[in-house]
């Protein structure tokens, strides 16, 4: 039997699409291209955390001062000094040519730990003209001490610094004169 | 023949959102440089008191300028506490909706400083904050780079 007119016409059709069978990719390609640049122009490569202070409020008046130690951190130009808020300056760190000798700090920290270890709190004290970048540096060191892994175990690659800490809880306030 | 560069194009849209993923909830910091610190905790979305150079700002809104409020005398800066307490209502708002307690001194507020912003300009904005009954202040750090362990100690 002989095909009709519009039977043929489809048969043609499918004729000239038989073998092309691949999805045209460009369009989708484009969109792709698009999002990719607009996702690297948004994005943000650095993480931004926070640290949480202790700050009395303003109507609280004093706290009852606690028995033991009250550590003092005391943040000058020249130097860091170490204290209880009841002895006096236990030690003072002057600063080295690099700046404010943080790793001592960190040392003579822990070993005050080691002495008092529940003792959670502390005070960093600054003069008026110390930056706020100090200020956390400060912070960092009072409140954790991160160790390199033990250098004995560390042959496995990505082994993870040890952090102790150290007194999580500070405070601020001015450095006496 | 298309084939392998729409693999890099979709490995890298991947990477691109997983990146973005984590929402912003502090603004952008292009204008200021902010200390850097190993602390981990994530912000949480509160008010944040922006401290650049030369001016203060709450919430993106201009307040003061350093040099008034070096001058100022005292430690609470009127500008700014007024600012705050604009700003209480709204956040005490938002506390309730999240179905938090809506107590007075657990407003929080983030200060974001500049690196070189001294403690007696910093001082006066904390206390100013404590003042306005914004009981809890975090500063808004960088994380550090961490540096990669277990490297060259290891192997010598």
């Amino acid at each position: 039997m002989k095909a009709s007119k519009s039977v043929l016409r489809v048969r043609r059709h499918h004729a000239r699409l038989r073998g092309r069978n691949e999805l045209n990719m460009v369009p989708m390609i484009d969109m792709m291209v698009i999002l990719v640049f607009f996702l690297i122009f948004t994005a943000v490569f650095s993480k931004t955390n926070v640290l949480e202070l202790n700050l009395p409020s303003s109507n609280a008046g004093l706290p009852d001062l606690p028995d033991g130690l009250q550590l003092e951190v005391i943040v000058r130009e020249a130097s860091i000094d170490v204290g209880d808020r009841t002895t006096g300056i236990l030690q003072s760190l002057p600063n080295t040519a690099g700046g404010y000798d943080l790793a001592q700090l960190g040392s003579y920290l822990q070993r005050i730990k080691a002495k008092f270890p529940e003792n959670q709190s502390a005070t960093i004290l600054l003069g008026p003209d110390i930056s706020y970048d100090v200020l956390v540096q400060v912070m960092d060191t009072v409140r954790v001490r991160i160790l390199p892994g033990d250098p004995g175990k560390t042959a496995a690659p990505g082994a993870r610094e040890v952090r102790s800490e150290l007194f999580p809880d500070v405070s601020v306030g001015d450095a006496p004169i | 023949m298309l084939v392998p560069f729409i693999d890099m194009l979709t490995i890298l849209v991947v990477f691109l959102l997983l990146h973005t993923a984590d929402v912003e909830i502090l603004p952008n910091t292009k204008n200021i440089s902010i200390p850097q610190s190993v602390s981990e905790l994530k912000p949480r979305e509160t008010l944040v008191v922006m401290l650049t150079r030369d001016m203060l700002f709450v919430d993106g809104k201009p307040i003061a300028t350093l040099a008034e409020i070096k001058a100022t005398e005292g430690n609470v800066i009127p500008s700014l506490k007024a600012a705050l307490n604009r700003q209480g209502d709204r956040v005490l708002q938002s506390a309730a909706n999240r179905g938090a307690d809506a107590d007075l001194a657990n407003r929080e507020v983030t200060i974001m400083g500049d690196k070189s912003t001294p403690y007696a300009v910093l001082k006066k904005v904390m206390a100013t904050c404590t003042d306005a009954e914004f009981g809890k202040v975090s500063l808004a750090v960088f994380e550090k780079e961490r540096a990669v362990s277990g490297s060259a100690g290891a192997t010598a």
